[in-house]
């Protein structure tokens, strides 16, 4: 018995099978902030093989109060500084560092050794790319987030479509929810959620008791207050179709909502329906079409107040893009896209 | 009936516990209607989610004042 692990080995529901499973895990950290510092140096300390530490940022004496691991002068990035302290605590762990922002061009090649990931950035746009590439490829996620004195926390399986995941709870970023650099935070909360994470990782490797599978916990940090709230499956899109048309850029992370012609012919009079196609082309559907030029924004946004709204172009794209500015600014819009644009109309009209 | 309020949604109402006429309220879209009217800033955000008696609920769920009710808003920082 190594005398490293000896206290994990001593444990019934670990003993030396369970300390391999350890030793032969690949853990994926993304972000190693508050959230991140904690759970790596857990996960460091049980000594799970190999750890890669994902994160662009250099740390700032703002960080220090939560990212205990940094002064704030260092002039590293954080992965790079995380991991040489990670190195002095476990050096018989495989580290990894990408000193990089984790985007839609790397996630491939970053994630790809993982055998399970933990998100603990504080960038609501990253944390749904890292949602929706896990859910595709089948890696199990362990989800954190905090806002002041609480946090959240849910294992998001990802072994099949029936698996939930943070669509299921909240379908969109958004934009507008405030991070810990904008409203503060409570330092030993970050401390609380990420450790929290790292528990589950190591429960879900080891296989050992109940994993937060299927539920969102809620934890109020001035409470002690907790929740175990069960989530259903509800979102129904292709993840893949979803991860190909999103940039996952904070200009383009939203899924424009859509109807299809069928929908907006079987129920014509609920919907105002306009064409923002380039005024030579444009076609009206019928009579009631209304035109608005596509660099008219602001006029497509009068017309979407006053009643729930349908847009077209040719393709699908240009509206797309015009819906998509529309309900960063004002998410509760009821506007629309229309499925394939003029073309569909097209289609449909040949078909019927 | 009480409902619990979570991050963003404590700013917006200024409590954590709200107290809510349970009169009119039959389902989770009107309890939803009746918070937008009551708090139109909950309209900058998207969809923020109820939970009734910790399970994540339908609009079309029917409540009958008894249950424990959260507002469960997105949260981002990490």
């Amino acid at each position: 018995m190594s005398d490293r692990y000896s206290r994990h080995e001593l444990l019934s529901e670990i003993g030396t099978a369970g300390q391999d499973k350890l030793n032969a895990a690949s853990v994926a950290i993304v972000g190693c902030g508050g959230l991140g510092n904690i759970a790596a140096a857990y996960l460091a300390g049980a000594g799970v093989g190999s750890i890669i530490l994902i994160d662009d940022d250099t740390p700032d004496i703002s960080n220090v109060h939560r990212q205990i691991f940094y002064t704030g002068a260092e002039s590293k990035r954080k992965a790079e500084v995380l991991c040489e302290k990670l190195k002095s605590l476990n050096p018989e762990v495989k580290y990894i560092t990408h000193a990089a922002r984790l985007d839609k061009s790397n996630i491939a090649q970053f994630l790809e050794d993982a055998d399970l990931v933990l998100e603990c950035t504080d960038d609501q746009v990253c944390k749904y790319l890292v949602n929706d590439f896990c859910a595709i490829e089948n890696i199990p996620l362990v989800y954190g987030a905090i806002y002041k004195f609480e946090g959240y926390v849910s294992v998001f399986k990802n072994q099949t479509d029936k698996d939930v995941h943070l669509r299921d709870i909240f379908p969109q970023p958004d934009l507008k929810i405030p991070t810990c650099s904008e409203v503060g935070v409570l330092g030993t909360v970050a401390g609380f959620i990420g450790l929290l994470q790292a528990n589950e990782a190591l429960k879900y490797i080891l296989q050992i008791g109940e994993n937060l599978v299927g539920q969102l916990l809620t934890y109020d940090m001035l409470s002690n207050r907790q929740m175990n709230l069960k989530i259903k499956k509800a979102w129904t899109q292709d993840m893949e179709d979803l991860f190909d048309s999103t940039a996952y850029t904070p200009q383009d992370c939203l899924v424009v909502p859509e109807k299809t012609i069928a929908e907006l012919m079987d129920n014509r009079d609920n919907y105002q329906l306009v064409s923002v196609m380039i005024k030579e082309q444009h076609q009206a559907i019928d009579e009631d079409t209304l035109y608005i030029d596509p660099n008219d924004l602001d006029g497509l946004k009068k017309i979407a107040k006053q009643k729930e709204t349908i847009v077209y172009c040719r393709s699908g794209r240009v509206s797309r893009s015009m819906i998509s500015k529309i309900i960063s600014e004002h998410p509760s819009a009821k506007i629309y896209n229309l499925v394939d644009g003029l073309k569909g109309y097209q289609k449909f009209k040949a078909l019927s | 009936m009480e409902v619990l309020c979570f991050g963003i949604a404590k700013e917006i109402t200024k409590t954590s516990s709200l107290q809510v006429e349970s009169g009119v309220i039959q389902t989770v879209a009107e309890l939803k209607a009746h918070l937008l009217s009551q708090f139109p800033a909950f309209k900058d955000y998207f969809e923020f989610r109820i939970a009734v008696n910790q399970e994540f609920a339908d609009e079309e769920q029917v409540l009958n004042g008894s249950e424990e009710i959260a507002i469960i808003p997105p949260v981002s920082g990490g």
